[in-house]
Parts: structure tokens; sequence; C-alpha cells
């Protein structure tokens, strides 16, 4: 066994604003390692990659030994070394390529500036890209997300480097385009023997690729484990409690009752495009489902068709009693009580000028429900009920985290009393312990509540953990249905099949 | 850092613009028109008053300059205005409305930009004669016209946001949502287009004083005075170079304004 590829030693990291980002890490990665670098958000792993690669933004200062190779590591090393024997993939591909030249140029450049004699077809085909078709000859936005990333890793791999640092780089995947990756990262890794620095806070992902697991906690390091003992028996409390917010409960049992929701051959477009065929099914009051797929399979315009956001034509269609698509409009804002809605993107899901008082009051105002006192006991109970502190009320969006907003995004939805909530995506965006909160929230709301739920998501466990019913969706079309337990056990649809797999 | 010096001094030049374009007149011991017969046509100097010279009739260059600057300020700030009011308006509603509504208003606005702007503006100024509401309506309606294409592009993308989005299942109204959510996350954004609409408006009523569509004495502006001091630019070249240097840095000031106003709008925006 040589020394180490990389080794680091009481590096911190300050900004001269803010304090300490990172301290005191070390750690080592030995040649076609791959150490798993997670974290949630706000932990520091992104500055750490920032640092390795002397990519840190102007006023952050760092200190400590960063030895590569044998060879320590200074300002002028890290020019040296970036892009040639240290490569890095970032998790938004679209806006690391430029959007405006053909991939196949843009990967020849790569190897005209790496000295490398192989071409383009090989470069593309290594990466698992079919290079007979007409791939090479397209732009960025000509691609899924999956293969930009792949063009990505293409680039990075241009220049023979020996340790790969990739951030994020499946997080803005859906999960079958994310298992593709991880499946061509781990042929690299024992094609080139390759060393890969695996940042992600996506634990299904660092199980399935990482030798050894640094977790990181407050820019500190918290763990620095082999994978089986990280999973197996957890180390430290954080570990602990980081794990448990990722398993789930069980599945909860089969509910029936009228019909709340009924869709029969629903069809919608999306940007003039078809994105819903033919979908129908059938929901009981009080019944929870998950609707499951790929990203591009209709799940999201699903959502605004039954919030009528948006037109669609169906057979037939009834959700709490009433047509969206037939209403008036007096009698459409009526009915507009008994459905709400809660979005992914927690970063937008609030009016950037408007408090979490005023937002929580809009549907209120909106629908002239109370004067300014009872609004405002209102707003106290719903931040209650979303298990808020009541002191928030008063903040502007920035001044919460990504969990709260999504929590005062839920609070809006609840203050009409609706009856059918749609989450799409409600928990994607957010950290794996603060999902557990937002999913514990939401099965409890809905149990109280009697809500009709249609949760949205990729993520298959935390449909296992809330749904009894489930809907897999691809390319439009209702592939699988049933109930979810059926389902996961026995999935009869390949693409369920594909997508269980992803997710495991 | 760099960008914030250079927004300091840009702030500094305009301040000092339009501070002595407001009291500088008052300095000098000269009416804009009094003629001073034993001093024509002076190089600029202390001695005899002029400080900036005078021109053919003896009338005070600096006087005339910060004089016809003010003008010049007022009816820009006046367009700007127009062009917000309208520009925010128009550009609000159609990207709020979408669809339908909004490629017809959208394409409404293409046919106006279409148009010969400046024979539409003659045409009118010599119908209606020229005065300074209608200098100022005109030359607002051709700077709101890049405005509100901006401005609904923006309203666009705030619309497709979740939070609108939540709010119109909510029940929200285009009104409402106009009102409540777009028009004032758009404010921000119409200010710093405004800082760059000023300035095209300055030098568009210049180019029209310049033209002699402009006011009359004794409300000329800096192109008017530039189309004076052509005149005499072979006897006299500080006619011209007085109010040819204040438009200049007046529109430089501007611009360096504009810029660093929109690449904080955007670093606010991005983090």
């Amino acid at each position: 066994m040589s020394a180490a590829l990389l080794s680091i030693r009481a590096l911190s990291v300050r900004y001269r604003s803010g304090g300490g980002v990172l301290h005191d890490i070390g750690f080592d990665l030995a040649r076609g390692e791959c150490l798993a670098v997670l974290g949630e958000s706000g932990s520091g792993k992104s500055t750490l990659a920032r640092t390795l690669l002397g990519l840190l933004p102007a006023g952050a200062q760092s200190q400590g030994r960063v030895q590569f190779d044998g060879v320590p590591v200074d300002a002028a090393g890290q020019e040296r070394l970036r892009g040639r024997r240290i490569a890095m993939v970032f998790q938004d591909a679209a806006a690391s390529l430029h959007p405006l030249r053909r991939v196949g140029v843009q990967i020849a450049e790569a190897l005209r500036r790496a000295a490398s004699t192989r071409s383009v077809a090989e470069a593309l085909r290594e990466v698992g890209l079919d290079a007979a078709a007409t791939l090479a000859t397209r732009h960025p936005h000509e691609l899924s997300g999956g293969q930009r990333q792949r063009v990505m890793i293409a680039l990075a791999l241009a220049s023979s480097p020996q340790l790969l640092i990739a951030d994020e780089c499946t997080s803005a995947l859906d999960p079958l385009a994310a298992r593709g990756i991880l499946d061509l990262l781990v042929r690299l890794r024992s094609e080139r023997g390759l060393a890969l620095l695996f940042i992600s806070h996506d634990l299904h992902a660092v199980r399935r690729i990482a030798d050894r697991v640094l977790l990181l906690h407050r820019g500190r390091v918290d763990t620095c484990t082999d994978r089986s003992a990280f999973f197996a028996d957890p180390p430290s409390p954080y570990a602990r409690s980081l794990l448990a917010a990722a398993v789930r409960g069980d599945t909860p049992p089969l509910t029936a009752g009228e019909a709340w929701l009924q869709v029969q051959s629903l069809s919608a477009d999306y940007d003039r495009r078809p994105a819903l065929r033919d979908v129908s099914f059938d929901l009981p009051r009080g019944a929870a489902l998950g609707v499951i797929g790929a990203s591009g399979s209709g799940k999201s315009t699903l959502a605004r068709v039954l919030l009528a956001l948006q037109r669609g034509h169906a057979r037939a269609l009834m959700v709490a009693g009433a047509d969206p698509l037939q209403l008036g409009r007096a009698a459409r804002k009526a009915w507009r009580r008994r459905v709400q809605i809660v979005f992914q993107d927690p970063g937008n899901a609030l009016d950037p000028r408007m408090s979490v008082a005023d937002t929580l009051c809009e549907p209120l105002r909106l629908h002239g429900i109370g004067d300014r006192s009872s609004q405002s006991l209102r707003v106290a109970e719903l931040l209650a009920a979303v298990q808020l502190d009541a002191a928030l009320a008063s903040r502007l969006p920035h001044q919460l985290s990504g969990g709260q907003k999504q929590r005062v995004a839920i609070a809006r939805a609840l203050a009409l009393d609706p009856e059918v909530l749609v989450c799409d995506e409600a928990v994607s965006a957010l950290d794996v312990s603060v999902q557990a909160g937002i999913l514990a929230l939401l099965h409890n709301l809905q149990r109280a509540r009697a809500l009709t739920l249609i949760f949205i998501s990729h993520d298959v466990d935390a449909v296992r953990a809330l749904c009894d019913r489930l809907l897999v969706l691809e390319h439009g079309r209702v592939v699988e249905q049933g109930a979810t337990a059926d389902v996961l056990r026995d999935p009869r649809h390949p693409h369920t099949r594909a997508l269980l797999a992803a997710a495991g | 850092m760099p960008g914030d010096r250079r927004l300091r001094a840009a702030i500094l030049i305009f301040a000092v613009l339009a501070l002595a374009s407001v009291a500088g007149p008052w300095l000098r011991p000269f009416d804009a028109w009094h003629t001073d017969w034993a001093q024509l046509q002076v190089a600029p100097g202390v001695a005899h008053g002029h400080w900036f010279g005078s021109d053919a009739i003896g009338r005070d260059v600096f006087v005339r300059t910060l004089l016809a600057g003010r003008i010049s300020l007022l009816l820009g700030f006046g367009a700007g205005l127009v062009a917000l009011l309208f520009g925010l308006a128009y550009g609000a509603l159609a990207g709020t409305l979408g669809g339908i509504a909004e490629r017809a208003m959208m394409r409404a606005l293409d046919v106006v930009s279409a148009l010969p702007f400046l024979l539409i503006v003659v045409l009118l100024l010599t119908l209606f004669g020229r005065s300074g509401v209608l200098l100022v309506l005109a030359v607002g309606a051709y700077a709101c016209i890049d405005l509100a294409r901006m401005l609904r592009a923006e309203a666009a993308r705030l619309r497709a946001l979740p939070f609108v989005q939540a709010a119109r299942a909510l029940g929200a109204g285009p009104w409402w949502l106009l009102t409540r959510h777009i028009a004032p996350n758009l404010i921000g954004f119409a200010f710093v287009y405004l800082s760059l609409a000023v300035p095209q408006a300055i030098l568009v009523e210049s180019f029209l004083s310049f033209l002699g569509l402009g006011l009359d004495e004794p409300s000329v502006s800096l192109g008017g005075l530039l189309a004076e001091g052509v005149q005499e630019l072979e006897d006299a070249p500080w006619v011209l170079l007085a109010p040819a240097s204040f438009l200049a840095l007046l529109l430089i000031a501007f611009t360096v304004l504009g810029d660093a106003l929109r690449s904080r709008l955007h670093a606010r925006a991005a983090a």
C-alpha cells in the first residue's frame, strides 16, 4: 500500500465576515479509494471541496496542511493540480457547460488541452453515452439531466485525473438517472483506479458507492469510519440521529370509503407538449396517494390540473365534490378552499416581501374570513399546528431556514381547512433530518384533519411511510397503481421495478 | 470593493451636477438672458466674472449651462417617471395575465416600437406645438417600451414561482396577484432600470432639442445649448464645450450608477 494520495491535516477555513466554516479537518484518501463526505446543508461540505481546488470565494482564509501525492500543496500548487490531476463535477451540470457550444466540441477542446490522444467518441463511450448517436452534435439544453452530468464527467476525465471530486453530483437528478451516474462512477473507479471524494447528503448514494464515510457536522469531523461500520453501528449520536431520520415507519393501512377524487382518462399538456395521457384513478376520502415517477413523467402536471392551475381534458374529473375544469369563477374560488397545495422549492414558496404573519393571513383575507384579531389568533394556531414558534410570525422568509419555510408553506395551505392536500415534492429539497420532521408533521395532520393527501415524490421511502396507495407514472401514463404495500412487495411493471431498484 | 468606489464616485458626480444646476445660477450675478455688451464672446476666466466665458451676444455660459442642466434633468426625470409608471403597469399586467392577453400586449408593443419614433414626435410637436408636457410624454413613451419588455419578462418569471402559484391555488385572481405579489416584487427591479431609462430620456430629449424641437427660451435644455454652441464653434468653442461636458458627465454618472445598482440587484437575487 502506497502513501495516501490526498492527506489533510488541521484544515480550517473562515470567512472574514461570518466566522469559521471548517474547523480542524483531517483525513487521508488512498489511491483508488472512495471517501464519502456526508453532511447536511451548512455543514461545510462544499467549502471543503472548494478549498482543495483553491476556489474559495474572496474573503475566505484557509489554514492547515494539504498534501497531494506526497507533495505539500500551496495556492500555486492548487492552480497546477486543478483540472489536471484533481478534477471536479458539480451538482448543476447545466450551469457548468457552455450553453451555446455542442458537447462534442467542448469535449474535443478539453481533450486537446490535456494533450490526450483519445477521440471524442471514446470519451463519450467511456461515460456510457452512445457516440454513434448524434449526441456529440447536440447542445447542452438538448440533453437530459443525467446525460449532461455524464458529459461533465467526460470533461473532468479528459486530463486523466487521479482524484475526482463529485459535489452533490446526483442531487439534482431523478432516482433513475442518479443510479446511472453512481454505477458509472463505480465503474470508472475500477477501470481507471480513480480516487473519489464523493460529497453528498444522500445516504442511499453514500451506502452504494463509498469505502469510507466522513461525516461533517457544523464544520467539524463528526465521524470518519468504514462504510459498513458506519451503517451497521453508527459511532456517534449525530450519526445515529441521521440514520434514524432516514429509516421511516411502516405503510399505513388501506383506507376505504366514498371516492373523494375521481379521475377518468385525464390528459394535459405541459409547454404545449403532452405531459399526461389517459390517467385514471380513484381516491377515497382520508386516503393518501403516493405518486412516483422519473422527472418528466407528468407528476407536477397532474398536481397542477387537480388544483385547476392549468387546463386539461378528462372524461370525468371530480376533486372534493366538483370538477375543477368546469367550475365558473365564483364557484372555483369557493372550491379552492377545499383543495390546497405545497410546492417543492422552499426558497421560492413564500413571497420574499411578506412576513410569516402576512403570508398566513393572505388566504383569510382573500376569502374575507374573520377580522384583524381573529386572523392573528388563527396565525398563532396555524404556527402551532406546524410546530413553529409563534415568535416567527414577524419574520421575513430570508430569516427562516429551509425547513421552517416549508412548514410555513404547509401552514398556509392549511389556513382554509382544506379537505384535499397535494404535496408536490414537498420534502425533496430538504435535509434528511428536516425531511423526517416534515413527513411526521404531514402524517399527523392527515390523521388529525382527515385530509385526503396526494404526495408526489421521487422518494420511495417517504411514500412508503406516508401513503396507503401508490401510483406510478411513466411518460405521462399510469403504468402501475394499487395499495402501496402490494406494489412495493411485488412490482409488476418493469419501470416500477427500475424505480424501486434505484431507490433501494 | 472597487464596484463600491465607482458607485460612490458616480453618486458624488451626480450630486455635484444636480446641486450645481439647482443652486449654481444664484451664485453668479447674471441672468441667463442678460446681455453683457462689454464682454461679448470672452474666453473662460475669473477676472471678468464669466467663469465659462460668454457667447456671441454676451450671455454667461456658466449660468446658461446650469439652467439648461436643470431643464434637462427635470425633463429626464419626468420622462423616466412616465416610463416607470406606464412600463410597470403595462409589463406587470402582461406578465401577470399570461396566455393570449400577454402575447397580444407584447405584439402591440412590437408594433409601436417598429414605428419611426422621431417622425411621430416631430409630427406631434408640430401639430400640438412644442410644450414641456408633450415632450416629457413623448420621450417617456419611448423609454417605456424597453422598460415594459423587461418588466414583462420579470413578471412572467415571478408568476411561475411557487409563491404566486400558491396564491392562485388559494383563490387569488389576476388583480390580487398583480397588486400583492408581482408589482411589489418588481419595484426594486423597476428602479434599477429607471436609472438606465433616465439618462436615455435625457439623451433623447437633448437630441430633439438639438434639432430645434425642444423648448424655447428661457427653458432651453442642454441640447438647445449644444445647437447654439455648434454655430460659434470656430470663434468660441467654450460655448459648446461647457454644455457638452455637463451632458457627458451626467450620462456617465447615471450609467455607472445604473450598472452598480443592477449588479447589486442581481447579486441579491443570486444569493
